[in-house]
């Protein structure tokens, strides 16, 4: 798939603009602060309806004014689909439309346009907390099945609830069997959602490490799902929570499930957020996107877009080379930079590609 | 501030307290209900008191009622062994309008929502209970509504029914899921009746 055009109205330092891309290679440069990454942050939004970079519409809104609204073109392998999202700062509101129809949910806007983005910021998820790694996973899983992430909103509203209840429980203002109409749901949800990360994660662990050869040629580096529920069923969960109940209802929070669960990089069987170095991290990173972007694309017949923020600079030439032989295949590529930025490996795909230039929040 | 004699103030802001009511609609309501003859108003106002004055709870079920009792609970012709739970009255007029069901009602008057305070002591849940082992009831339909704190609640009712010996069933799924009873159509409704399953 690819992204035809794209508007973008009062969003971040953009006031309107409208944009036609190549379906190969779009190149994007231009100084710091000019409004780089804001462009690609408008697309990331169109795929997941939310920003990579914050959780709160309100900073996306154009200093001073009331509404953002982007859209974009989405050439698919047999139709063309819109998608558009705007949010109202005064109603706090925002909703998405699908070719024109209103969509009752935000998230079944969610796997119409699939992106892999690569910016600065997941050269920490190595080393970084594992809540950045589940994140990794459910936009990846997101994009992936419909369903996911209805689930697991479903999920964190029953923990929320739930632990709730453990507080209620605790202060006694709630009897300890409320508890247990909580627990069968949580059971449910949980143990399904452990199901589909492992199942995928199972596929795609040597996905990664073939990339990984790939780049690095030497290093044995390994991707491991580390799950909470360590493959119990629902009938077994339910036992296990009866007897953590005491120690939950003391700290009044949910101890086991999918939100404690993470994901290990290893090299030659070691954890790598312990003993990483810096260029170990980048080739995982770079495998990890790399790998999610092809598996995205057998899983669903169609290649994702890609979306590269500033990675370049971050690469060795070995790295660049590995990123480039994926830019020239028929994945359409957003690559940022600065003017200076040596993009001459780029000019070597052959593919035509488009370059802009933007400055102050507008695209030349 | 607004400039606005203090009553027109006062009515706009009582207004705006109303569900769904913003201040921009307030302050529209406000003036209709001034451009009004003194009769309409005073028509309207004595609706309003009189329905708050006449309109209860009914005793045994805790549907909206005039009196005592609800007309479910009156009428001589309804099933009284087999009993509907809900969470709101709304939800009776939803369930009436298929004209399915011949049972009686009970209305808990909310869902367990441990977020809001919400358990079982803070709905009618002992009433019901007591229902239970009173009448010739054989079966309790739980018609709570298909989201997560309609589900624990229905759980939990389940939980506390069965050893009584009582069938407990829930409606079937077709209603929306997250969605609410009051709002689903007939038909789904009637289907979901039809295909209720024990829990
Ligand atoms: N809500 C907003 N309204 C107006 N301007 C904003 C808003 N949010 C951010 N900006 C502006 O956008 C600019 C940052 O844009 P962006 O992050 O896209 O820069 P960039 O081109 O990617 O730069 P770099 O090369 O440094 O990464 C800043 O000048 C910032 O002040
Ligand atoms: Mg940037
Ligand atoms: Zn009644």
């Amino acid at each position: 798939m690819w992204i035809e055009s794209a508007i973008l109205q009062d969003f971040r330092n953009y006031t309107q603009q409208r944009v036609d891309f190549s379906p190969h290679l779009n190149l994007i440069l231009g100084d710091n602060g000019e409004g780089k990454t804001n462009l690609l942050e408008a697309l990331f939004l169109l795929s997941t309806t939310r920003s990579h970079r914050t959780n709160q519409d309100k900073d996306l809104v154009r200093f001073g004014e009331q509404f953002y609204y982007v859209g974009c073109k989405v050439n698919k392998k047999n139709h063309t689909e819109r998608i558009e999202v705007g949010y109202s700062l005064e109603r706090r509101q925002k909703i998405a439309k699908l070719s024109g129809v209103p969509l009752a949910r935000l998230s079944e806007l969610i796997g119409v346009l699939n992106v892999v983005l690569f910016s600065p910021e997941d050269l920490e998820l190595v080393k970084g907390s594992p809540g950045g790694r589940r994140r990794f996973l459910d936009i990846f899983l997101s994009q992936l099945r419909r369903g996911y992430v209805g689930e697991l909103q479903q999920y964190n509203k029953v923990m929320a609830q739930r632990n709730d209840c453990l507080r209620l429980i605790q202060s006694r203002r709630f009897a300890e069997d409320v508890l247990c109409s909580w627990d069968e749901q949580y059971a449910k949800l949980a143990v399904s959602i452990s199901n589909i990360r492992r199942q995928m994660m199972e596929d795609f662990a040597p996905q990664f490490q073939a990339f990984a050869q790939r780049i690095s040629g030497r290093e044995n580096l390994t991707v491991k799902y580390s799950e909470s529920l360590a493959g119990m069923d629902e009938i077994s969960l339910l036992r296990r929570l009866e007897t953590l109940r005491p120690g939950e209802i003391v700290r009044g929070t949910t101890s086991l499930g999918p939100h404690r669960d993470d994901i290990l990089f290893l090299i030659d069987g070691r954890q790598a957020s312990l003993y990483a170095s810096q260029g170990q991290q980048r080739t995982a990173v770079l495998a990890l996107k790399l790998a999610e972007l092809s598996y995205l694309q057998h899983a669903t017949g169609e290649a994702p877009v890609l979306l590269l923020d500033d990675v370049f600079s971050e690469l060795d030439e070995i790295r660049k080379e590995a990123l480039v032989g994926v830019i020239s295949g028929e994945v359409q590529s957003f690559v940022t930079g600065t003017r200076d930025t040596d993009l001459n490996l780029m000019q070597g795909t052959g593919n035509p590609m488009k370059r802009f230039v933007v400055e102050q929040g507008r695209v030349m | 501030m607004s400039s606005f004699p203090t009553a027109i103030e006062n009515l706009i802001v009582q207004l705006a307290r109303l569900p769904g009511v913003g201040p921009k609609t307030a302050q529209r309501l406000a003036f209709h209900l001034l451009s009004l003859e003194l009769g309409s108003v005073r028509e309207l106002a004595d609706a309003i008191m009189i329905a708050k004055e006449t309109i209860g709870y009914c005793e045994q079920c805790f549907n909206l009622a005039e009196g005592n009792m609800c007309r479910i609970c009156q009428d001589q012709s309804r099933k009284g062994e087999i009993l509907c739970v809900v969470e709101d009255p709304r939800d009776i007029a939803a369930m009436e309008r298929t004209h399915d069901f011949k049972g009686l009602y009970h209305v808990l008057q909310g869902a367990i929502s441990p977020m809001e305070g919400i358990g079982p002591d803070q709905l009618r849940v002992r009433e019901l209970l007591e229902r239970l082992k009173e009448d010739g009831i054989n079966e309790v339909i739980i018609a709570t509504n298909p989201n997560i704190e309609g589900e624990a609640t229905a759980l939990y009712l389940a939980r506390l029914i069965k050893p009584l010996g009582i069938l407990v069933t829930r409606l079937a799924h077709g209603l929306p899921i997250g969605g609410d009873l009051e709002y689903a159509d007939e038909m789904t409704i009637s289907r979901a009746l039809e295909h209720r399953r024990q829990i």
